[in-house]
């Protein structure tokens, strides 16, 4: 693992360095993001992850999103790779496959949606996923940043999904499933670089909380969280 | 206060045939005698509105975050963390040449230069069009052109143009300033006249490095009487 992940760092790193030489007004780039690397303070203590990579150049560039949770050595994630390009100054339209993971299953959902910057700099994803069976899903979350100083910002964030029918194997019910509700305040010391601390909210709905009790699991939570923020 | 003088000499290793007398590429400041209150509005007056405008391809686009609908000349403006500092600062409508300018010659025509980008996407153009894309711009040999800058970003952008000299236009017919580097203030306009006397192809562009790969043009200094 530790290898592969040298062996990626290098392969980023490289194509980055042509923009320093000026070779080109539109060098092909590699930015990989994690806006999540954290501990929660719950019994389990959950870590979890949120991970952006993109590689491309201005017009088109794939966007490989992940975000998931590891909950006593179980991991669940959902994953998506999308083809991205501009269609206004501050949005990109994204077409793309999603791919989620529990410990049990896995699914595959055709996505098409939108990542920009809403009026007031409101950091936005909406995306629709249309499901193996036909099922219709919808993913959204909507970031802010408050710039405390030049260097301590916090990211009020809200995420909600919801889906036009069960899927069991999933957990995943029909209708408002979930809403999750976070403030994190982070210290960059340097800007690729911000450890943080906060609190985050979450709550499931309708069927998705019914298949959570019959695991045996809540429905809703709140829990302080530590972590870090990284990027290059 | 103690002038600055660019000898021709001394000039840029890139820049062309000069076709200047030693004594009149002179560029003075002057600070204590100028007649002009700070602050006060300085408007370049246009002698002729009637100047045939050059035509060149515009590209609007997610490129291209805003364009300035009615865009002012600011020459009298110290710029963004300058202002109302509570010393006088000088700016380009304090710079006079020091040598008289009346009789240099009027632009025939003129050429409208949009300075365009997305901060955020980090895209920068002239007129929506980045420099990979675009053609060359063509000036004729002999001409006096008049070259207006509108910035239509968040950012200064000082416009560089090679092989040909930078007369800035101050609003004093007779004391125009000679420059090599016109900065062009966020939102605002600017206007400078050429004296296109260097054939060849030159480069103009922005002088920020990180804004030069896509606001960045060729030159095509035309002979006519070649073509």
């Amino acid at each position: 693992m530790k290898i592969k992940t040298l062996a990626l760092s290098v392969l980023l790193i490289a194509p980055a360095s042509s923009v320093w030489a000026m070779k080109t007004a539109d060098p092909f780039l590699v930015t990989f993001t994690a806006d999540k690397l954290e501990v929660w303070n719950d019994a389990e203590t959950t870590r979890k992850w949120e991970v952006d990579v993109w590689a491309g150049k201005d017009w088109h560039k794939l966007w490989l999103y992940s975000e998931g949770e590891v909950i006593d050595g179980k991991s669940e994630s959902e994953n998506m790779l999308v083809y991205s390009m501009p269609v206004d100054p501050y949005w990109d339209f994204q077409i793309g496959l999603a791919h989620d993971i529990t410990p049990e299953a896995s699914y595959n959902w055709a996505a098409v949606g939108f990542n920009g910057l809403a009026p007031y700099y409101f950091e936005t994803q909406a995306h629709l996923l249309v499901g193996e069976k036909g099922e219709v899903g919808m993913r959204a979350s909507f970031e802010y940043e408050v710039m405390l100083t030049q260097f301590l910002v916090l990211t009020p964030e809200v995420e909600a999904s919801a889906y036009s029918e069960d899927i069991p194997e999933m957990g995943i019910g029909s209708g408002l499933s979930s809403i999750t509700a976070g403030m994190r305040l982070r210290y960059e010391i340097k800007r690729e670089f911000a450890p943080y601390i906060g609190v985050q909210w979450s709550q499931v709905y309708g069927n998705t909380a019914d298949y959570r009790r019959a695991e045996g699991e809540g429905t809703g939570d709140t829990n302080l969280v530590a972590g870090v923020r990284i990027w290059f | 206060m103690h002038g600055m003088k660019m000898g021709g000499g001394q000039g840029h290793a890139m820049h062309g045939k000069m076709n200047m007398q030693p004594d009149m590429d002179g560029m003075k400041m002057h600070g204590m005698n100028h007649d002009m209150m700070q602050g006060e509005k300085v408007i370049p007056m246009d002698m002729n509105p009637d100047l045939p405008k050059v035509k060149l391809p515009i590209k609007k686009g997610p490129h291209t975050t805003m364009w300035v609908e009615n865009p002012q000349y600011r020459l009298e403006d110290p710029g963004v963390g300058l202002r109302n500092n509570g010393r006088r600062v000088l700016t380009y409508a304090d710079l006079k040449n020091y040598h008289p300018t009346a009789h240099w010659p009027k632009p025939t025509r003129e050429m409208i230069l949009h300075l365009t980008g997305n901060m955020s996407r980090y895209m920068w153009s002239i007129n929506g069009i980045p420099y990979e894309e675009a053609d060359p711009l063509e000036f004729i040999y002999g001409e006096r052109l008049r070259i207006t800058f509108i910035n239509n970003t968040m950012m200064n952008h000082p416009m560089h143009l090679h092989g040909m000299w930078s007369d800035l236009e101050t609003g004093d017919e007779n004391h125009i300033p000679r420059k090599h580097t016109i900065i062009v203030q966020p939102g605002s306009k600017i206007s400078m006249r050429v004296t296109v006397d260097a054939p060849g192809r030159w480069v103009f562009h922005c002088h920020l490095l990180y804004h030069m790969g896509g606001m960045f043009r060729e030159v095509t200094v035309v002979d006519m009487k070649k073509v």
